[in-house]
C-alpha cells in the first residue's frame, strides 16, 4: 500500500474519531518491535542521563580542584587545566563518535568540554593581561563559544551541540546589550527586556523544531522561554512604589496569550507554567491593590478562590485540548 | 498546528535584533527618542559629608549654607556651582551669588520627564553576576534613553561629590 495514501486514510479516520492516538502506538510498535524498543530506548535514555550527570559532577570536581589550588598554579597549568581539558576531552569526543556504539559517550565528553570551555577561555583572556570581566571581553569569550558550537553542530550534528549554541547565543546576545549600554542606568531593564524576547525566541525555535529530527528539545525550549518571557514581563510589573500600570495591565493578556498558544502546540509545559505565572500575579495584584481596602482576610479569600479556578481551568484545558 | 515553514527561526533571530536596535538608538541617539529641555542647577565639592555643607532651597531659591560664607573655609571643601544645559550639554561655573538668583525647582523629575540617576555596571560573570548602582557616574534619565553628565569630580564618587539643586524654572 503506498505510504502517503495510508496516511491519508489515518487522518480521515482521526477526524471521524474511528482510531485513537493510542491504538496507532501500539500498532506502530507491535510492527517495529514491541515492548523490546520500548526497553532499548528506555534504557539508552537512563544511560544518556548518567553519562551526562557524570559529567556535570567532572566540571564540578574540576572547578573545585584549580578553585582550591588557583593560588599555586602557574599560569600554564591553569590553562592546560581549564581549556586544554575542554579541547582535549573535545577532540576524544570526536575520536568517539566516529565509531556508533560510542555516540553517547561522545556527546557526553562534548557536554563535559562545553561546560568547561567558558572556564578556559576566561582564565586564558585573564593571564593574556586583559580584563576578563569586563562586558567587551565577556562577549568575544560567548562570541568565540558560540562560533565554536554552531561550526560543531554544522558539521556533527549532535543534540548537545544544538544545546549549548543556544545556551551561548543567548548569553552572548545579553553581554552585546550589556557592552552597548555598558554604565546606563537602564542595566537592569535591558536584561529583562533582553530576556523577555529570548523567551520569546526560544519558544519560537521550540516550536520549529518539532518537525525536525531534534524535538526532544521542544519541551524544554518551550518550558524555559515562557518562564523567561512571564518572568521578565513580571519583573517589569515592579513593585509599589516603581510599579509599572501598563505592564500590570498587560501582564494577565499575556499569560492567556501562552494559555492559548499552549493549546494550539498542544504544550503542557507552557500551560503549567502560565498558569503559575498567574497565581504569583493574583497573590502580587491582591496584596498591592485589595489588601488595604478589603482587609487581608477578605483578600486571602479572594486570592483563594482565584487560585482554585485558575487550577481548575489548567487542569480543564490539560485534559481537553492537551492529552486528548 | 504545524511548523512547517522557517518562519518562526527568523522570526526568533529577528526580534533580538531588533531590540538590539532600539538599545543602540537610546543609548547613541537619545535625541530621536526623547530631547531633554532647560537647565539645572548642580554643586561639586569634595566630600559634602565632611564638609558638613548642607544646601537647602527654600521657596523656591536655594539659601547660602552658613559654612560658604564663613571665612576661613576650608580650602579642600570648597564648593563649586555649576549650570547645566540639558540641550547642548554645556556646564558653566557660576559663583554662589550668581546661584541664590535663580527660581529653582526641586522636585526629582524635571518638566520633560527627566532625572539625574547613578550608572549601574554588572559585577562577576555573565549569568553568574548582579547589577550594582555605578556611583561614578551621573546620567540624565529619562523615560528611554540616559545621557551620560560630563561633570567634573575630584575622586570619581559623585555620593560625596555632588549634589543635584534643582530645575532652573
Amino acid at each position: 500500500m503506498d505510504k502517503k495514501l495510508l496516511l491519508k486514510n489515518i487522518e480521515q479516520l482521526a477526524e471521524r474519531g474511528q482510531v485513537s492516538k493510542d491504538e496507532l502506538l501500539s500498532a506502530f510498535n507491535a510492527g517495529a518491535g514491541g515492548d523490546r524498543i520500548y526497553e532499548l530506548l528506555r534504557n539508552i535514555s537512563f544511560s544518556r542521563v548518567l553519562y551526562y550527570i557524570g559529567g556535570g559532577i567532572v566540571v564540578l570536581g574540576i572547578a573545585v580542584l584549580i578553585g582550591q589550588n588557583w593560588d599555586r598554579l602557574n599560569a600554564f597549568t591553569k590553562l592546560l587545566s581549564t581549556l586544554g581539558i575542554s579541547l582535549g576531552v573535545f577532540i576524544y569526543g570526536l575520536v568517539l563518535c566516529r565509531n556508533k556504539g560510542h555516540d553517547i559517550l561522545g556527546q557526553a565528553l562534548f557536554f563535559i568540554s562545553a561546560l568547561v570551555a567558558p572556564i578556559g577561555l576566561y582564565v586564558l583572556f585573564d593571564i593574556t593581561g586583559f580584563n576578563a570581566s569586563s562586558m567587551p571581553v565577556q562577549s568575544i569569550i560567548y562570541i568565540i563559544l558560540t562560533l565554536w558550537m554552531v561550526i560543531s553542530f554544522l558539521k556533527i550534528r549532535k543534540f548537545v551541540f544544538l544545546i549549548f549554541t543556544i545556551v551561548f547565543s543567548a548569553n552572548m546576545y545579553v553581554c552585546i546589550n550589556f557592552m552597548i549600554a555598558m554604565g546606563s542606568p537602564f542595566l537592569e531593564k535591558i536584561l529583562f527586556y533582553s530576556l523577555l524576547i529570548l523567551g520569546v525566541s526560544a519558544i519560537l525555535i521550540g516550536y520549529f523544531l518539532t518537525e525536525t529530527e531534534f524535538s526532544g528539545l521542544s519541551g524544554l525550549l518551550y518550558a524555559v522561554g515562557s518562564a523567561f518571557f512571564l518572568g521578565e514581563a513580571f519583573a517589569l510589573c515592579g513593585y509599589p512604589p516603581e510599579n509599572n500600570r501598563i505592564w500590570e495591565i498587560l501582564f494577565p493578556a499575556l499569560v492567556f496569550g501562552l494559555v492559548y498558544i499552549s493549546v494550539r502546540i498542544k504544550s503542557k509545559s507552557i500551560l503549567i507554567i502560565s498558569s503559575g505565572y498567574l497565581m504569583v500575579f493574583i497573590l502580587n495584584i491582591t496584596s498591592i491593590y485589595f489588601s488595604g481596602s478589603l482587609g487581608w482576610p477578605l483578600a486571602l479569600m479572594l486570592i483563594g478562590i482565584l487560585l482554585i479556578i485558575t487550577g481548575y481551568f489548567t487542569i480543564y484545558l490539560n485534559k481537553k485540548y492537551i492529552l486528548s | 498546528m504545524k511548523s512547517n515553514s522557517k518562519r518562526p527561526v527568523i522570526v526568533a533571530l529577528a526580534l533580538p535584533l531588533i531590540l538590539m536596535l532600539i538599545i543602540i538608538l537610546s543609548i547613541y541617539l537619545p535625541e530621536y527618542l526623547e530631547s531633554p529641555e532647560g537647565r539645572f542647577i548642580y554643586a561639586v565639592c569634595e566630600d559634602f559629608n565632611k564638609a558638613g555643607i548642607d544646601l537647602t532651597v527654600v521657596n523656591g531659591r536655594l539659601t547660602k549654607p552658613d559654612t560658604l560664607g564663613a571665612a576661613p573655609i576650608i580650602e579642600r571643601f570648597r564648593v563649586s556651582f555649576y549650570i547645566y544645559n540639558m540641550e547642548t550639554g554645556n556646564r558653566t561655573n557660576i559663583e554662589i551669588d550668581e546661584a541664590l538668583d535663580f527660581e529653582i525647582d526641586t522636585s526629582q523629575v524635571s518638566s520633560t520627564g527627566h532625572k539625574i540617576a547613578p550608572g549601574s555596571r554588572l559585577e562577576g560573570i555573565f549569568p553568574f553576576s548582579i547589577i550594582q548602582v555605578d556611583s561614578t557616574v551621573r546620567y540624565l534619565k529619562g523615560k528611554f534613553t540616559a545621557q551620560k553628565l560630563e561633570l567634573d569630580f575630584i575622586h570619581g564618587n559623585t555620593e560625596m561629590e555632588f549634589r543635584f539643586i534643582g530645575w532652573i524654572k
